[in-house]
């Protein structure tokens, strides 16, 4: 993999994860598209791509400082109080706490087979289609109820962990943990700019928990050869990721789901379409 | 509940010492499973600290 490459694919995960589009969708359609010949299993580029989540989750750690200072004093006030009071901050957090739960378990047990099992250029094109559905469906769903925006500290336990288990669904190679997120926090009725931070304040420590398992591939004896790439691909992906959070942020006080699901239905189904005639293996 | 949480602890402990040494259920034999490992640790402190939130003195209503 070139200098050039690496910062393609860094820029592509800072951008593809926070947005509604699937970063694991686009780590393999891409570079299909491209035709570039990148073996996945090499421990140099498992080493690269362990960096760009840890560039993205720190991405994220920095642009929601305010928010998980908030999070950590509201979890020691209620341990050393012994329960969760009706304190806004401490309500949330714990919904954060809640809503990753289950991503945790079902990513562990599942990630590996599911990624071997569904790791084909043609059924990841298959779920971004599905993926573009799942975000026009949400909006349609969203737009026919009549209820007023419901705030995020007002969603119940029961609400973290179905928005947890939407998250989870991104386990599937090109179905996206945001939009699932998003689309499952929009159906409880809180606002879109509601649903896209709790949706990134969800994806934080569950991005961080996967680079950090994968941590010990960054010790692979072959890895010194790309650590240029890789620290590179760490700065670029967590630069993309900070302007990707600040864009959305804004885009979705005013703005929905929508352009991102025309996206994905465009590529997934160019894709499967070039896959179908053979263009693109 | 409280009994529920410290139960789902020791439980959680258990199977994440039986990962880390190679000998997790339905896994790989004499395999260490280090994630499995960690997550169990994780759902044991989370019940730790559910028995925790269920700690506080009942208030008097006035």
């Amino acid at each position: 993999m070139s200098i050039e490459q690496a910062i393609a694919i860094a820029v592509l995960q800072g951008v593809s994860e926070l947005f509604p589009v699937s970063s694991l969708g686009h780590a393999v359609v891409v570079p299909a598209l491209l035709h570039w010949h990148i073996d996945r299993n090499d421990p140099t580029y498992l080493a690269f791509l362990v960096v760009l989540h840890l560039g993205t989750a720190i991405a994220l750690l920095i642009f929601y400082r305010d928010a998980w200072a908030k999070i950590a004093r509201a979890c020691v006030a209620a341990l050393v109080r012994g329960k969760i009071s009706d304190n806004r901050d401490e309500k949330i957090a714990w919904l954060v706490i809640l809503g990753t739960v289950p991503v945790g378990i079902l990513g562990v047990f599942l990630e590996k087979p599911v990624r071997a099992l569904f790791g084909s250029t043609l059924i990841v094109a298959i779920f971004l289609v599905i993926n573009a559905f799942v975000m026009f469906g949400g909006e349609a769903l969203r737009r026919r109820s009549t209820a007023n925006d419901r705030p995020l500290e007002a969603l119940t336990w029961l609400d973290a962990i179905k928005v947890g288990l939407a998250q989870s669904l991104a386990l599937l190679p090109g179905i996206s943990r945001s939009g699932c997120s998003i689309v499952a926090a929009l159906l409880l009725k809180t606002s879109h700019e509601d649903a896209a931070k709790y949706a990134f304040l969800l994806a934080t420590p569950v991005i961080f928990a996967a680079s950090l398992l994968e941590l010990p591939k960054l010790f692979a004896p072959e890895v010194h050869l790309a650590l240029v790439n890789s620290l590179v691909g760490g700065v670029v992906a967590a630069v993309t990721a900070y302007f990707a959070v600040a864009f959305l942020t804004k885009y979705f006080q005013e703005n929905d789901l929508r352009p991102f699901g025309w996206y994905c239905l465009l590529l997934g189904g160019v894709t499967a379409v070039l896959s179908l005639t053979k263009v693109i293996a | 509940m409280k009994i529920v949480a410290l139960a789902v602890a020791a439980i959680s402990f258990i199977l994440a010492a039986l990962y880390f040494t190679g000998h997790g259920p339905l896994a790989s034999p004499h395999k260490v499973h280090v994630s499995h490992g960690v997550l169990f640790v994780a759902i044991a402190l989370a019940s730790l600290v559910w028995y925790r939130l269920q700690s506080a003195p009942p208030t008097n209503a006035s």
